[in-house]
């Protein structure tokens, strides 16, 4: 627990801020079938799914508020968002200890979708309508396999980043 | 297990009451967490030049290999417009000096210092749900939160965040921009402005080439006092109150090329400058073009047409300044009750391809 107060903060700080800066730039830039994709949502379901639903969604909520730093809109809704996705993710090791690669990309793919699906969710709940169009079905789906195919890279990362053990 | 679960739902709640929280404090507009935001993109800004500087070789291989042909092309293209805009660029330069001089001759403002900051746009939105590009000029040129921002065909948006050197622009497309706007019809349709006494009176003659409705229209409007004057460059036309936008570090605008915002600058003038209809103008994401909502429809001038002129309407609590130039409409669907037309815009500036923009210095109320 000492370990988890002393080291992780600063782990995640650090990555956070280095996936804020990829958000903003190359992410914003150079985007997968016109879609950003949205690397903080990604790394927060890739957190929940090496650690689980707690640390999942505390890892997502801490990304998701240094996120609702550069974002125009309510501040705290990309926290809620992102935490989203971690808890998304962490379901995955309620269920098996020891996933494959492939069903961890999937979940991954899937809890990125899920945060990212619902930002503009949370946006309406507030009184900030993000029109529904069939561009949501567009973005899910690009979202969702981005997030798998970049799942493989992701997760190590955090796997460091969250201090959760190797899988054998 | 149940303890399990106790602690999962604990946190769970804690975690949605302090966003809950958050989101209060933002939206009743807590300082701290504007400053937090401005602070943010002070002390990331180095890392991202950085990390723009790291791709760049990569963007530029990227873009040799898969863009060349489409740049050749594009390039052939402008040039071919250049030539064709050319001839129009003179005489709308000869149209703004001669409503110029008549204006002076009649001791009429025309011009009221609307200075502007030219900016380059060097990031685009970090989401997929809000429409913003970023740009290279913040706080310390004069730029506030709301200015309203051009480029050379009409409207872009309008400063939504500002720091030092950088500012966050809320595209027009962005669902939550909003803006009263006024429209107004082309004067050659069934619309009553046709008759005389209605509108300027201004001239109904030929729509094409643009150069001589323009000489005959600045006269016309100057004479009934409207007193129009157009700036190729920034995508304002209006009238003696809403001028020719300059920059504060440059000279002027009318060496320029004409773009697209004089073809619609023209269109007002023939039109006589007299609204048809007020509303406010909603971006509905990237995908749609805007929406007028809550039109004030003034039945005397006629209905909504489609290709009628869209500009801001201004006005002593609005954000942008009275006749820059927004769109033209492209839809107008009837809805029963009366809650008026449903009218969507075919915005002049190409929101897709932003580079340079101009923020316009311009607060309500203080005319510049």
């Amino acid at each position: 627990m000492g370990s988890f107060v002393s080291r992780l903060p600063f782990r995640l700080g650090l990555v956070g801020v280095t996936l804020l800066v990829i958000q903003t730039t190359w992410a914003a830039e150079f985007r997968v079938a016109g879609t950003v994709t949205p690397v903080m949502v990604l790394f927060a379901a890739s957190c929940g799914a090496v650690t689980g639903v707690e640390r999942g969604a505390v890892a997502g909520f801490v990304l998701g508020l240094l996120h609702d730093l550069v974002l125009v809109g309510p501040f705290g809704l990309a926290a809620v968002a992102t935490g989203l996705a971690g808890a998304g993710g962490g379901l995955l090791r309620t269920k098996s200890l020891m996933p494959p690669w492939w069903l961890a990309a999937i979940v991954v793919g899937a809890a990125t979708a899920l945060g990212e699906v619902s930002y503009p969710i949370l946006r309406a709940l507030v009184g900030v309508e993000v029109p529904v169009t069939s561009r949501w079905i567009h973005v899910v789906v690009v979202v969702a396999v981005t997030g798998a195919v970049i799942a493989p890279v992701a997760l190590p990362v955090a796997r460091w980043t969250m201090r959760a053990p190797r899988p054998v | 297990m149940f303890e399990t679960v106790i602690s999962r739902r604990r946190l769970l709640i804690g975690l949605i009451l302090t966003a809950v929280l958050l989101v209060t404090l933002d939206l009743r507009g807590n300082p701290v967490i504007s400053n937090l935001r401005s602070a943010t993109t002070t002390v990331i800004e180095p890392l991202r030049a950085g990390a723009d500087a790291a791709v760049e070789p990569v963007r530029r291989a990227w873009r040799g290999m898969w863009e060349f042909d489409d740049l050749e092309a594009e390039n052939a293209r402008l040039l071919a417009e250049i030539e064709r805009q050319r001839g129009a660029a003179i005489a709308a330069e000869a149209s703004v000096r001669e409503a110029q001089e008549l204006l002076a001759l009649n001791g009429m403002q025309t011009l009221a210092g609307l200075e502007s900051v030219t900016a380059r746009v060097v990031g685009l939105s970090p989401s997929n749900w809000s429409q913003t590009v970023e740009i290279d000029q913040g706080r310390r040129r004069g730029i506030r939160v709301g200015m309203p921002v051009v480029n050379a065909a009409g409207l872009v948006g309008k400063v939504t965040r500002v720091s030092e050197d950088r500012s966050v622009i809320m595209l027009v497309s962005d669902p939550e921009f909003a803006l009263a706007v006024k429209i107004i019809n082309p004067v050659d349709s069934d619309s009553p402005m046709d008759t005389p006494g209605v509108g300027s009176g201004l001239t109904t003659g030929p729509r094409d080439p643009l150069a001589p409705v323009l000489e005959e229209s600045v006269p016309a409007a100057v004479e009934s006092g409207v007193s129009p004057t157009i700036s190729a460059e920034s995508g304002v036309a209006g009238s003696s109150d809403s001028l020719i936008a300059r920059d504060t570090n440059e000279t002027s605008s009318l060496d320029t090329t004409v773009s697209a915002a004089s073809e619609v600058a023209s269109s007002v003038l023939r039109a006589g400058l007299l609204p048809n209809d007020t509303g406010a103008l909603e971006g509905r994401g990237p995908d749609r073009d805007p929406m007028v909502s809550l039109v004030e429809a003034n039945p005397r001038l006629g209905g909504i047409e489609v290709g009628a002129v869209v500009m801001t309407a201004g006005g002593v609590t609005s954000l942008a300044p009275p006749d820059v130039v927004v769109g033209r409409v492209a839809t107008v669907t009837e809805r029963p009750g009366s809650v008026g037309p449903m009218v969507t815009v075919a915005l002049s500036a190409d929101l897709g391809a932003l580079n340079f923009v101009r923020v316009l210095l311009y607060r309500p109320g203080s005319g510049g």
